[in-house]
């Protein structure tokens, strides 16, 4: 695989930012980007361009005549070098290590659009469409069949709808923010431009180019506003608020002295998402803290110029994957002496299942839709147990809207921290007697939940809720 | 800029050389295919995402190929199944229920719906479940397209753009997914996978292409 960076020159822009060894230097790239034609053998590209002055159709119709894939090409602004050769290279080997982990994209995972014309007449020729990146569901993985529906409770466009086991989703509608890809609890939610490796490669690959500490900033690859504050460079993501709130903290483990994530809705984004990501933010500055670690490594603001490199000796296989957060926090309560991390927190990317066993009538719904299989049931001939595991627990809270007993406080979810309830693993949280069949001896129902159900039809039924807790669905001859 | 009509224009002769190409083999139908090719890249192709597709297959399109050799391995993939590769390019085969008249149901509809826009298959021709029938129907669909254009008649364009999407979804793509994924199980490399990646690519962004055109048009209006 290889990977050529190029810059654009303009007189009207710096022109010593461009002397960096091993980068290509093409007059007007911006304006005339038919000059990459010249390029041979390139299968991955960096282009290095002045914000405002190119069309990002051109490029990507250019890119894709030469071969290579528009959505895997990445592009330095080279107004965020602010005139610095060193902090230009930092950027460019960047770049370079998420292109080269780029894997490529489907033709579902991109869709066109195009520019929306006023006048009738305009309607009559097009102007050449960009391709924006879209999520793809990988059925294989999805675990919608199972009653999950995290996709469709987080996309603020409602671009997924849950209809009989299978995850509809909305090309149309979707703004490409990203929040469905973070929150599914399989990771069956894929985009083409963001990977957990990608963001490791970046992050690792700055950190290395770079002559002293950085810090790193999550934010949105369609913002107006830059990260230019002196050792701080920006991670472009679909939007600020898909990150979740460990991601800041993974950095660190990579070496990046301080990290955090950005809103840009101040800036005229429409998706107004400021508010997530302040509470990832926080998230992220409360584990720092119970971690032992200085909260003001994770800012928020991308200002303060990052004083050492990070010292956190963490070595994570998949920091950004879905098993990120749960393994980042097992290995900060453990990297010295034991520390336990305990607290709650509404951007908690990890949960606690409380099962009130008062209420529970254990019908086995709630287990039955976990998609990580954190809570899980099994029979054990004369009793029904349900365990939960917090290791597995993504807080995606499907299993709270399906219990029957909600209203009765059966379930809950906490968003909560608990390296101890982690280093537990799976532990009992209820457990039922289970009616056996007068005839054949198989179970018929947990006896709590038969309870229920008599105590809801009243007296009238007694004789049929006694028949039906006597025998088993063979046996009634259903 | 482009002309709307020369994208329609581009599209109707994708939609035929791909339905072309997966249609039983003639002698003549290699050099036809060739020339088409030719003649296609020169139409703006590389304005749009499934170029990419586009250039894979056209990079490997056999020179040496003969249409004896196609003829042979169209009717090991989509016609004899003797050695398990069966994969037809037939939409009854993956939607319809074989017991009950589920496949003569989807054959009638389908004759409907040709019906209605004022078309009929050939006698002796493909079924009209045929990945070669539904695609020139759209070739057909787009071409009227063109004229529309044309004519400046954007009311008709945007009711044939949205019967090409309709169809697009309850038809073509309903099935080819899956006839994509046979036929890249079967592990062949012989023209016909290279087809079918290149026109489920094109069927992709088509179905994508045909709404984003339609949202324009209503925003414009």
């Amino acid at each position: 695989m290889n990977i050529t960076s190029v810059a654009c020159r303009d007189p009207e822009h710096e022109l010593d930012v461009l002397e960096l060894p091993g980068l290509m230097v093409l007059d007007d790239l911006c304006t005339r980007p038919g000059r990459l034609a010249d390029i041979e053998g390139a299968d991955r590209l960096v282009l290095v361009l002045h914000d405002g002055d190119y069309v990002p159709a051109q490029i990507q119709k250019q890119t894709r005549t030469m071969g290579v894939d528009p959505v895997g090409v990445q592009i330095v602004r080279a107004q965020d070098a602010a005139g610095d050769p060193a902090r230009l290279a930092v950027m460019i080997a960047g770049a370079q290590a998420r292109g080269m982990a780029f894997t490529g994209a489907e033709s579902e995972q991109v869709k066109p659009v195009i520019p929306t014309r006023l006048s009738r007449r305009s309607l009559l020729s097009f102007p050449q469409p960009i391709y924006e990146a879209v999520p793809k569901i990988n059925t294989g993985v999805c675990a919608a069949g199972a009653g999950c529906r995290a996709c469709v409770g987080e996309c603020p466009q409602n671009s997924y709808r849950w209809i009989d086991g299978h995850v509809i989703f909305d090309k149309d509608a979707c703004v490409s923010c990203g929040r469905c890809v973070t929150i599914c609890p399989t990771g069956a939610i894929e985009n083409a431009t963001i990977s957990g490796p990608a963001v490791r490669a970046q992050i690792t690959a700055m950190v290395e180019a770079a002559p002293g500490p950085i810090g790193v900033a999550f934010l949105c690859t369609r913002r107006t506003q830059s990260v230019t504050a002196d050792g701080w460079f920006g991670i472009e993501v679909p939007c600020a608020s898909m990150v979740p709130g460990t991601w800041p903290v993974a950095a660190l483990t990579l070496g990046a002295g301080a990290a955090t994530m950005l809103a840009c809705s101040a800036t005229g984004c429409s998706l107004q998402h400021d508010e997530v990501v302040a509470s990832k933010v926080a998230f992220g500055r409360t584990l720092a803290e119970a971690a032992g670690l200085d909260p003001d490594l994770i800012p928020v603001e991308a200002t303060t110029t990052p004083a050492t490199e990070s010292s956190l000796d963490i070595a994570l296989v998949d920091p950004f994957g879905v098993h990120g957060p749960r393994a980042l926090i097992a290995a900060l309560a453990t990297r010295e002496s034991d520390t336990t991390i305990l607290f709650d927190h509404p951007a908690s990317p990890l949960g606690v299942v409380e099962i009130d066993p008062a209420t529970c009538t254990m019908c086995t719904m709630c287990s039955s839709t976990c998609p990580t299989g954190a809570l899980q049931h099994v029979s054990t001939g004369d009793s029904l147990e349900l365990t939960f595991d917090a290791n597995l627990c993504t807080a995606c809270n499907q299993c709270v809207p399906r219990c029957p007993e909600i209203d009765r406080g059966a379930i809950m979810l906490r968003r909560r921290v608990d390296t101890i309830g982690l280093e537990w693993g799976r532990s009992l949280v209820n457990q039922a007697e289970t009616l056996a069949c007068e005839i054949c001896g198989k179970p018929v129902a947990p006896s709590v939940m038969m309870d229920r159900i008599g105590e809801l039809l009243g007296n009238d039924f007694a004789d049929t809720i006694d028949y039906l807790n006597r025998r088993c669905m063979d046996c009634r001859g259903l | 800029m482009t002309q709307a009509t020369d994208i329609a224009r581009s599209r109707q002769g994708l939609y035929r050389f791909f339905g072309s190409a997966l249609r039983y083999p003639d002698p003549a139908q290699l050099d036809v295919l060739r020339a088409a090719v030719s003649y296609l890249e020169n139409m703006g192709m590389d304005d749009f995402a499934y170029y990419a597709a586009w250039r894979r297959f056209t990079d490997a399109f056999p020179s040496t190929l003969d249409s004896d050799a196609l003829a042979v391995e169209y009717v090991r993939l989509f016609a004899s199944g003797t050695d398990g590769a069966l994969c037809p390019p037939i939409e009854s085969f993956y939607v319809a229920r074989a017991e009950g008249g589920g496949i003569a149901e989807n054959m009638a509809a389908l004759q409907r719906t040709y019906r209605e826009l004022g078309l009929s298959t050939k006698a002796g021709g493909e079924s009209p479940d045929h990945a070669s029938a539904e695609l020139e129907v759209l070739s057909v669909l787009c071409g009227r397209e063109a004229e529309r254009w044309s004519a400046e008649d954007l009311d008709e364009v945007a009711r044939l753009l949205a019967r090409q999407h309709m169809f697009l979804r309850t038809h073509l793509m309903a099935w080819f997914p899956q006839f994509r994924g046979k036929i890249a199980a079967t592990g062949t490399d012989l023209f016909y996978p290279g087809v079918v990646e290149a026109t489920y690519a094109f069927l992709v962004h088509d179905v994508d292409w045909t709404k984003a055109v339609l949202r324009n048009l209503e925003a414009g209006s």
